[in-house]
């Protein structure tokens, strides 16, 4: 058993709870689970052994194999609508007035976005 | 994660993916509950996006010839609110019998209160009154500014004859519209 990092992108700006991710065994037998931190989990696997791995993030769920041999420590996986998502990243604009008087702006304060 | 955008002037900028937010917002002087929309959708086909906030403070300004609460009343003038460059938004007001007119829903704080701007765009055609953008600030929910429309003051008109110099005319009768 050594242990790995699994690393994965697509995972955006969220730092904790990112994805949850599940091992299995060439006889599909789960043999762990856990979740991500900033983008990573590590795992303490057998090598020379070939392994499934699925992870759930908040907008996709990918499934992937792969093997682990006795020279890399780190192997990496994407979440592929997740990169595309987090490219569409881009500058809009907020315009603030106040109700009561049509387009009067509002001289000073703060928006605050909260992503469901 | 939360975004905090800062707004100068009305407009602020900010960098988002698309998805849907939920909105908060903290302006002194205002109901931070009542910004509208409260929930957004960010989509890739927009990049402006537009919400308002109101307030619920009073501004009563009560008109006199002496600017005093008991001097006499001036009925009919009014006011608008305004930036400080002038730009006008919203109603007019009019003072009642009383000489009091009411600008509703206008922000109020203890500290650091949001400047009010307005101006006078008439009297009542009697009083002399400044057009200039005043301003003030409510440091609670209601308050109340005493403005001064004075007199007009008597002037003296002379009228002659163009062709003889001097030539006082005997009895006229001219009209000066504002």
């Amino acid at each position: 058993m050594k242990e790995i990092k699994l690393k994965f992108s697509g995972l955006g700006y969220c730092n904790i709870n990112q994805a949850c991710v599940d091992i299995y065994d060439e006889c599909n037998k789960k043999i762990c689970s856990g979740k991500t931190y900033n983008s990573v989990l590590k795992v303490k696997l057998k090598c020379n052994k070939l392994y499934k791995l699925v992870a759930t993030s908040k907008y996709e769920r990918i499934n992937r194999n792969f093997y682990v041999n006795q020279y890399n420590n780190c192997y990496c996986f994407a979440f592929p609508n997740s990169l595309v998502r987090n490219n569409q990243s881009r500058i809009v604009t907020l315009l603030l007035s106040d109700y009561y008087y049509d387009n009067m702006p509002i001289a000073k304060g703060e928006i605050i976005l909260w992503q469901k | 994660m939360a975004k905090i955008v800062n707004i100068v002037n009305g407009t602020g900028s900010v960098e988002l993916i698309n998805g849907t937010y939920t909105v908060t917002a903290e302006v002194n002087g205002y109901d931070n509950a009542t910004i509208n929309p409260d929930s957004v959708v960010v989509d890739a086909a927009t990049n402006t996006y537009s919400f308002t906030i109101g307030a619920t403070g009073t501004l009563t300004l009560h008109v006199t010839e002496d600017g005093t609460e008991t001097g006499t009343a001036i009925v009919g003038a009014t006011f608008i609110r305004t930036d400080v460059d002038g730009n006008e938004y919203g109603d007019a007001i009019t003072t009642d019998a009383s000489g009091n007119a009411v600008f509703n829903n206008v922000p109020f704080s203890a500290t650091d209160a949001p400047v009010i701007y307005f101006k006078q765009t008439a009297s009542d055609g009697d009083h002399e009154f400044s057009s200039a953008v005043q301003n003030t600030t409510l440091t609670t929910d209601t308050a109340t500014l005493q403005i001064t429309n004075t007199v007009g003051a008597t002037r003296t008109i002379n009228i002659t004859d163009a062709n003889y110099a001097n030539l006082p005319i005997g009895v006229a009768t001219l009209t000066f519209t504002n």
